[in-house]
């Protein structure tokens, strides 16, 4: 039996296991798992997975390198700002001023 | 002026009908743990890898000044959770009927959760969330509400863990509440 993979957002083959707790688990190739409830029959668990598939089809995915590169994206803007607002003087120089000796 | 908004949860022994939780708290954080004891610190009450966390019955609650609250979209929108790890939450509410019911939370996996909220996804491909008024529990839910206070439905999440979830803290994951108001 298949199940929905919300990554992919396709059906796929599944390892069928059981847990200490007597939960019912199918493992997707990438390891993502769901658990099912300690003594769902075959037929409750066709359901349980239909079920599974309506309320995950459709799920627009934001992967970890998405996460990143918007992540660069708004260093790069702020950074940017900065400069147009006349704030380039880097950290350390403006702790590096010369003393000031009035006579 | 402005609506002002504050999550809250439910915990203990479900009651009434429609049922809610024995005590209704103020939160400022999502910790998923061994124990459904509000006070208790996450820490205190790890999750044995290869068990579940007790669900957390969060809602929205909506006061102070505003007309209307409106389009509401809940989802897991950054950073992803590592391996061993995965995040069941409430399914859309799209009519009155869909809203999820309390139950006495527990550390069984819990089926009426349909939602992988796994991975972050965009808050525009969330599940939907109603409102309404008296509570997340009561009937009379809409994708629209003018009452004031207003609640959202139960924004339920459970963590599963496999064996394979590694030890101590998992990553601060953002969950995003997204509504209009005017």
């Amino acid at each position: 039996m298949q199940a929905f993979n919300p990554k992919t957002q396709q059906l796929e083959d599944v390892v069928w296991s059981v847990d200490r707790d007597n939960e019912i688990v199918c493992t997707f190739a990438d390891d993502h798992f769901l658990k099912f409830p300690a003594g769902t029959t075959k037929a409750e668990l066709k359901e349980l997975l239909a079920a599974h598939k309506v309320a995950n089809k459709g799920q627009e995915i934001i992967t970890p390198e998405m996460e990143e590169k918007a992540a660069a994206q708004r260093t790069a803007a702020e950074e940017l700002t900065a400069e147009l607002n006349g704030n380039t003087m880097p950290q350390e120089d403006k702790t590096d001023v010369p003393d000031y000796h009035p006579v | 002026m402005a609506a002002t908004f504050e999550f809250q949860r439910d915990t203990g022994t479900q009651t009434g009908t429609p049922t809610k939780g024995t005590t209704r708290s103020t939160t400022t954080d999502t910790n998923w743990k061994n124990s459904d004891t509000f006070a208790t610190a996450y820490s205190a009450a790890p999750i044995t890898a290869g068990n579940n966390s007790f669900e957390i019955w969060n809602f929205g609650h909506f006061s102070g000044t505003f007309n209307e609250i409106s389009a509401g979209l809940f989802a897991h929108t950054a950073t992803a959770f590592g391996t061993g790890l995965t995040l069941k939450g409430t399914p859309a509410c799209t009519g009155d009927g869909d809203r999820l019911l309390y139950t006495t939370p527990s550390a069984s996996a819990n089926a009426n959760l349909t939602v992988d909220m796994t991975s972050a996804i965009s808050i525009a491909s969330g599940v939907a969330v109603f409102f309404g008024a008296t509570g997340p529990e009561a009937t009379g839910k809409a994708a629209t509400m003018t009452t004031n206070p207003c609640y959202t439905n139960y924004l339920t999440t459970q963590l599963q863990t496999s064996a394979a979830a590694a030890a101590g803290d998992t990553a601060t994951v953002t969950l995003t509440l997204q509504y209009n108001e005017n």
